[in-house]
């Protein structure tokens, strides 16, 4: 008992032991409220000092690219650290038209056959060596080998060393997009070292080498990509303009990290962990725009969603019913559904994109965008639709397709089409949407590119395998045709076929990325990704 | 002892030659592969078909098996498709920061638990045990990840006091490795520490209960000494399994806790991988994983008769 006594006044000291301690615990989270509702105030003397910049510019990018060869893969992650690595003989300005980069001077043959490319001399790869004809003659062919859009454009076409500074390049067919399809951004021609490409495996090539601002210099795996400032590089002359231009660099050190969760990117751009944070969520741009440390873009430069048909296998084949689907999607409603914003997306039937001062148009528009459910119901009435159940492809791992998807799969039902909703993961759906018998319709997200012949809407290879003569005949022409104007003309026309006949695509809209900055950055441009020369940090 | 040692290490080989064929089935069965992935959405079937059989993922199931295999028992588990380097370079690189979350969470959570598990054990009944109980039973109800966005908001965004994000090897400087685990360490550790109070409590709870515990009370033992040279040590056995339990599963790479810190760690590499179809590299790090547990769990098990001498295996 006398024990039991002893333990109960213990307990009792306890209690007041535990009051005082759970009162000092209410204070400390007061006081840890009150320091975090506190504002950040400038400290004194902050901004006053001469600028001097330099330092490490830390890029947070959502996934590891696969390889920094570029010649091999279109993964946009590897476009954007590869930009600053290796250079080509024409690139975009910031209106999407080709310029000379590396090459000084381009000249076409009176017959359009020929293109010589006259080199900038002086030009140095980050491995020492003088950039000549013989590794742009080895960088270029190994392009046209490996990269799908040159293989589809330029096949058959070959580049030759006229003599160490001259390069020529013969083609078979006397087209006028050439400059345009070298200046793509996608699976671009870098101009590398010969030796480099001669020692590459079916993999690639082993090390990173370019003329570019910036030099590789390690790679930690799923950490970061490090590259360093190129003190040797020769800047093309001009005014920067996009990827042409003059590229001064004032930073040292450039570090790509890993950061594939989102709101990770948020909040290490907020407090300065990071300088640059690529592809941020749509759904968080209004407090990206609000947060007062920051600076935020959202340039339309990604693509367009759109709704691919298969016209390959199914019932999809039929015209008829891709154009009943068309007239009854709302697009507003899918791309409001996408990417939650209507500052986040422009509606246009435009394939190319609507800044491209060379191709954007607007034929088509009377079937776009029409939210038409009654005609839709009444089209596919009329070309036999019987209830059969379409398959309906699309990702969860971007949150936007899987919106537009739902959003989608709604207004088919509303429409009287049994569609069913496939949602996969992207490896699989890579790997699924090769088999036409699979699928029937598919939301997938479509890149910019600098020419009509290479959209995946006409591409007869990619999935949704357009097959169409007159679409093929009226490419052909767009390619030869004897001035720009011309052109354009031919593309406008193909376009309003392509929307009100053929339809191998229906577009929902083009949309923005989003990309944040620190605010202690000057004079950083975006052009499809956060270009990193011009920009200048303080140390 | 060293039969038992022994036995329990040859017991591993059929638990490694099941699991292999079972995630070698799963993951070479599952839909995509890393050359589309490798290329990018826009290469064609012809180049597809040109990386497959270049990583040699066109020869049938049961050879591509068997090379595998035949590898792996020599020691080499394969090179990276996509990182294309060796998968043990793979696993060392991405070990050492998961081991250090593992040490400090680990660490963090037996400081906060064991104290308050005896805490709550000796005021049974009282404010104190339910205060205990009750914050124990929040820090297992709050899944680590909040905890660790929770965490990022106060600490990294708010005060600024840390890191939000990323990881410093040791080699760069100890603080700055040590800056960038705090709070990831924290957010897992809050969770296995909650566990462990709660066994903590009960274990002691059942001993104290116990004819001795109350002889030596009314020999007068001080309660100290209870406490600790007659209650702990008997109630041990249940809390070092669950330790044990918890620093297996810390090893193993807490995936999502290294997501949200951008930790390249185990976890991270074990995510990355599937999403890329690397299949040398899953292989690998299940095996690995595979080996962790039992080799932590048989230690915990050696650990048993060093603290509880009527467990000891070499006695008959």
């Amino acid at each position: 008992m006398n024990k039991k006594k002893a333990l109960s006044y213990k307990s009792e000291n306890g209690r007041n032991g535990m009051m005082k301690k759970f009162v000092l615990l209410i204070v400390a989270l007061v006081v840890f409220a009150l320091v975090g509702c506190s504002k950040d105030e400038p400290k004194e003397g902050e901004g006053s000092a001469e600028a001097e910049y330099g330092g490490t510019l830390k890029v947070a990018m959502s996934a590891q690219p696969p390889t920094l060869d570029v010649h091999l893969t279109t993964s946009s992650d590897a476009i954007d650290v590869s930009l600053n690595i290796y250079e080509t003989l024409v690139a975009q300005n910031s209106k999407q038209q080709a310029e000379p980069v590396l090459a000084e001077t381009v000249e076409k043959s009176d017959d359009g056959l020929t293109y010589t490319f006259k080199l900038r001399e002086g030009v140095k790869f980050h491995n020492g060596k003088e950039m000549t004809a013989d590794d742009v003659v080895a960088s270029m062919n190994r392009w046209v080998e490996k990269s799908s859009r040159a293989k589809l454009l330029l096949a058959d076409s070959t580049f030759e060393k006229q003599d160490d500074y001259t390069v020529v390049l013969k083609l078979k067919n006397a087209v006028t997009d050439v400059l345009d399809v070298m200046a793509g951004r996608g699976q671009f021609p870098a101009i590398m070292p010969a030796e480099i490409l001669a020692s590459a495996g079916a993999d690639g090539v082993s090390e990173y080498i370019g003329t570019g601002p910036f030099k590789f210099t390690d790679w930690k795996q799923d950490r970061f990509i490090h590259l360093t400032k190129f003190d040797d590089y020769s800047p093309a002359e001009g005014e920067p303009d996009g990827l042409v231009g003059s590229k001064t660099v004032y930073v040292d050190d450039v570090e790509f990290h890993i950061v594939t969760d989102s709101s990770t990117r948020m909040a290490g751009v907020q407090t300065g962990e990071y300088d640059i944070a690529l592809n941020m969520p749509f759904d968080s741009y209004e407090q990206l725009v609000n947060t007062s440390n920051l600076q935020t873009f959202s340039p339309f430069d990604k693509g367009a969603i759109s709704l691919v048909y298969n016209k390959k296998s199914g019932i999809m084949t039929n015209p008829e019913l891709r154009k009943s689907i068309n007239a009854g999607i709302d697009s507003h409603s899918v791309m409001l559904a996408a990417v939650g914003n209507e500052k986040l997306f422009k509606l246009s039937p435009n394939f190319m994109s609507p800044e491209n001062a060379d191709w954007a148009t607007d034929a088509g528009k009377e079937v776009y965008n029409l939210g038409d459910v009654e005609k839709a119901k009444q089209l596919l009435k009329e070309a036999g639709y019987n209830n059969e159940e379409v398959i309906l492809y699309a990702t969860g791992d971007y949150d936007h397709h899987y919106n537009s998807a739902v959003v989608l799969k709604e207004q088919l039902s509303k429409m009287g089409v049994n569609a069913k909703l496939e949602i996969y993961d992207w490896p699989t759906l890579l790997d699924k949407r090769n088999n036409p018998e699979n699928w029937d319709l598919m939301v997938a997200g479509i890149s910019y590119v600098t020419t009509p012949s290479q959209l995946l809407a006409v591409n007869p290879d990619w999935p949704g395998w357009t097959n169409d003569e007159k679409i093929s005949t009226a490419l052909d022409e767009i390619r030869v045709a004897a001035t720009k104007e011309e052109a354009k003309e031919k593309w406008s026309d193909l376009q309003s076929y392509m929307l009100n006949d053929y339809v191998p695509h229906t577009q929902f809209g083009h949309y923005a990325s989003v990309i944040s900055a620190t605010d202690k950055l000057e004079d950083l441009t975006i052009f499809n990704t956060a270009l990193l020369w011009e920009v200048k940090k303080t140390k | 002892m060293k039969m038992y040692f022994l036995k329990r290490l040859l017991s591993l080989i059929p638990v490694l030659f099941i699991v292999s064929i079972v995630i070698f089935m799963i993951i070479h069965l599952t839909p995509g592969d890393p050359a589309s992935l490798v290329l990018g959405e826009e290469a064609t079937e012809e180049q597809i078909q040109a990386l497959r059989a270049n990583m040699g993922l066109d020869l049938p199931i049961v050879t591509q098996y068997f090379h595998w295999i035949g590898n792996a028992l020599q020691g080499d588990l394969g090179t990276s498709y996509f990182m294309r380097q060796p998968v043990t370079e793979a696993i060392v690189s991405h070990l050492a920061p998961t081991i250090s979350v593992a040490i400090i969470a680990g660490t963090i959570s037996l400081l906060i638990s064991i104290p308050i598990g005896i805490l709550a054990a000796t005021r049974r009944g009282t404010n104190t045990d339910r205060t205990v109980m009750g914050i124990s039973l929040i820090g297992m109800s709050v899944p680590s990840f909040l905890l660790g966005l929770f965490l990022i908001l106060l600490f990294g965004v708010k005060l600024r006091w840390l890191p939000v994000a990323g990881y410093q090897p040791i080699t760069d400087g100890f603080l700055g490795h040590i800056k960038y685990l705090i709070l990831p360490s924290i957010a897992l550790g809050s969770m296995h520490a909650a566990l462990i109070a709660r066994m903590t409590r009960s274990s002691l709870l059942e001993v104290l209960n116990m004819n001795y515990i109350k002889t030596a009370r009314s020999k007068g033992v001080h309660e100290y000494l209870i406490i600790t040279r007659h209650t702990l040590r008997n109630a041990f056995l249940p809390i070092l399994t669950v330790i044990g339990q918890t620093f297996g599963s810390l090893i193993a790479g807490a995936v999502v806790t290294e997501t949200i810190f951008n930790i390249p760690g185990i976890g991270q590499l074990i995510i990355n991988s599937v999403e890329r179809r690397d299949y040398a590299v899953i292989q690998g790090v299940v095996l690995f994983v595979t080996c962790t547990y039992v080799l932590i769990n048989l230690i915990v098990d050696l650990l048993y008769g060093v603290i509880d001498p009527r467990v000891r295996l070499n006695k008959k």
